[in-house]
């Protein structure tokens, strides 16, 4: 069986996937329009840690995997803080300036709290989306939408694209490892016509995979509605209690 | 007394676009409970003709029949609830993103009640020994997982004919062991089964009647033994002589057994019958 490391494989060997999905998306986004709203800075390091928690204590995700995920954000965050941090001058100004022709670039304490106050807002609500994430698999989390009445349309396509994801990347994992033993990818110029030459093949293959899979969906009597058996995961007392107990205690924090 | 007719194809023909005709003038009858191994080389017309005997094409000319009942338009989707179809690539059947929503989803269209279809979904996947990997998305499933999940969705919508396309094509021996020991157990229950096949040796071990498709339509049609030892058909459809068959030619030329012994499907009944005939 192979198993590629992606958040998608994470969220099927959640110790907390059981629980119900709605109630796990109340307590993240609950979280998250706390922090959002609010701004508080002890609020954000209580959301980002107890989340964190959650995800690794309760979920039993190892430690290593959820920081390199969280890594990612990271990087987003710097770059997109930095034009907050630094700011543009006609005198000098600030506690650390640079000169530039015509003006100076500096950085102010103010400056430097919102950003930190920015980026613990930030971190907190995607600790508390990854929560969701990292426990609870792709096609509950659409369930979900639909229970919320976003449109069919939308969430059968949803379910579609999700599934066909995995069935174009394995397409695309052979077709490359083909080209590699060919020495496709024997220096950039082979690579470049590798990569054109897969890319328009993965097309072609797509649609002859849709026809495919209209033939085999009509051959079980489907008539333009994907219908599936939803599992019901009904929510147990202590599990809302710990959900009810956690937000009252975030409300409470921020009251305080 | 000769089973009911079940699914009876006449006179089809069948054109992809406006490619040249890719099924004509076949004529099939299918009886209850039969085992049908149908062979044929690649583009003989073996997986066009299953999918208009499921209802999933149309036919150009030529009527379908379900228990002598004609196919209109209207009944396609009571042709398809009857006769089921296991594609040759799971990969290109499994649509849902966990196994049990998967296996549910023919049931649903069935627009059944939900207790009924958790009921044979329930069945379907503790039939093909599922149950363990129920929750698994199939991204993450071995690829003979994968082909019994593709049999339990046919399974769950219970049709009295079953037809597969090419199954043994992408399985590992011990896959194929596990599909023949699936296919003697939907027998047992009843079903109707057609398999398409490249695999002769399989075909005459498993089946007791063949079809043989060449050119978009059926050349031959009988007991399997008659049609394997046809060095005319065997030629016109591309097929090769079951071993089996080899060593039983070679076993009488070489009159180790006598010239009217009965066939054997398989070294069992090859070692009965030697034993008989130098112990007896």
């Amino acid at each position: 069986m192979r198993t590629i490391n992606t958040i998608d494989s994470y969220a099927y060997e959640s110790r907390i996937k059981g629980v119900n999905p709605g109630l796990k998306a109340v307590v993240a986004m609950a979280a998250l329009l706390f922090c959002i709203g609010t701004g508080d800075v002890l609020l954000s390091v209580t959301v980002f840690l107890s989340m964190g928690i959650i995800t690794v204590f309760m979920g039993g995700l190892s430690v290593q995997k959820y920081l390199a995920l969280l890594k990612i954000p990271v990087t987003f965050l710097v770059l997109g803080t930095a034009a907050i941090v630094v700011g543009i001058a006609h005198v000098p100004a600030g506690r650390f300036y640079i000169t530039m022709p015509g003006f100076y670039l500096y950085l102010s304490d103010e400056g430097a709290a919102l950003a930190a106050r920015l980026i613990l807002k930030a971190m907190a609500a995607v600790s508390a989306m990854y929560m969701l994430v990292l426990s609870t698999p792709a096609s509950e989390i659409i369930n979900l939408l639909g229970k919320l009445h976003v449109p069919k349309l939308i969430s059968e396509l949803m379910n579609l694209i999700y599934r066909f994801i995995f069935v174009m990347m394995d397409v695309q994992i052979h077709m490359k490892q083909a080209a590699e033993s060919r020495l496709g990818y024997y220096n950039f110029l082979t690579s470049c016509r590798s990569f054109g030459g897969i890319g328009a093949n993965l097309f072609i293959i797509s649609l002859k995979k849709a026809g495919m899979y209209y033939d085999a969906m009509t051959a079980r009597c489907y008539e333009g509605e994907l219908l599936f058996l939803e599992e019901k995961r009904p929510v147990k007392a202590k599990e809302a209690a710990a959900a009810a107990g956690y937000l009252a205690f975030l409300l409470l924090l921020w009251l305080v | 007394m000769m089973e009911e007719i079940l699914l009876q194809a006449e006179n089809l023909s069948y054109s992809y676009g406006t490619g040249s005709k890719a099924l004509y003038d076949v004529s099939l009858s299918v009886r209850k409970g039969e085992k049908i191994a149908v062979l044929g080389s690649n583009g003989a017309g073996k997986s066009t003709c299953f999918l208009n005997l499921n209802g999933v094409l149309i036919p150009d000319t030529g009527t379908i029949r379900y228990k002598g009942k004609k196919i209109g338009k209207k009944d396609l989707n009571e042709l398809r609830r009857k006769v089921g179809i296991v594609f040759q690539d799971a990969d290109n059947q499994i649509i849902a993103s966990t196994v049990s929503a998967e296996v549910s989803f023919g049931p649903m269209n069935l627009r059944l009640s939900k207790e009924e279809v958790k009921q044979r979904v329930e069945m379907a996947l503790k039939s093909m020994n599922l149950m363990m990997l129920k929750d698994r998305p199939p991204h993450y499933l071995s690829g003979g997982e994968k082909k019994r999940v593709s049999i339990a969705d046919i399974i769950a919508m219970e049709p009295e004919v079953i037809i597969f396309d090419e199954p043994t094509a992408s399985l590992d021996p011990v896959n194929v062991e596990m599909l023949t020991q699936v296919l003697d157990k939907m027998t047992e229950m009843g079903k109707t089964l057609l398999i398409s096949t490249h695999d002769v040796d399989f075909a005459y071990k498993w089946a007791e009647r063949a079809v043989v498709f060449a050119g978009g339509t059926i050349i031959a049609d009988g007991p399997v033994t008659d049609i394997l030892t046809s060095d005319l058909i065997l030629n016109q459809g591309n097929l090769k002589k079951p071993v089996l068959m080899e060593v039983y030619d070679s076993l009488v030329k070489c009159r180790i057994l006598p010239e009217m012994s009965p066939y054997f499907r398989d070294t069992k009944e090859l070692n009965q019958l030697l034993n008989r005939q130098y112990e007896g």
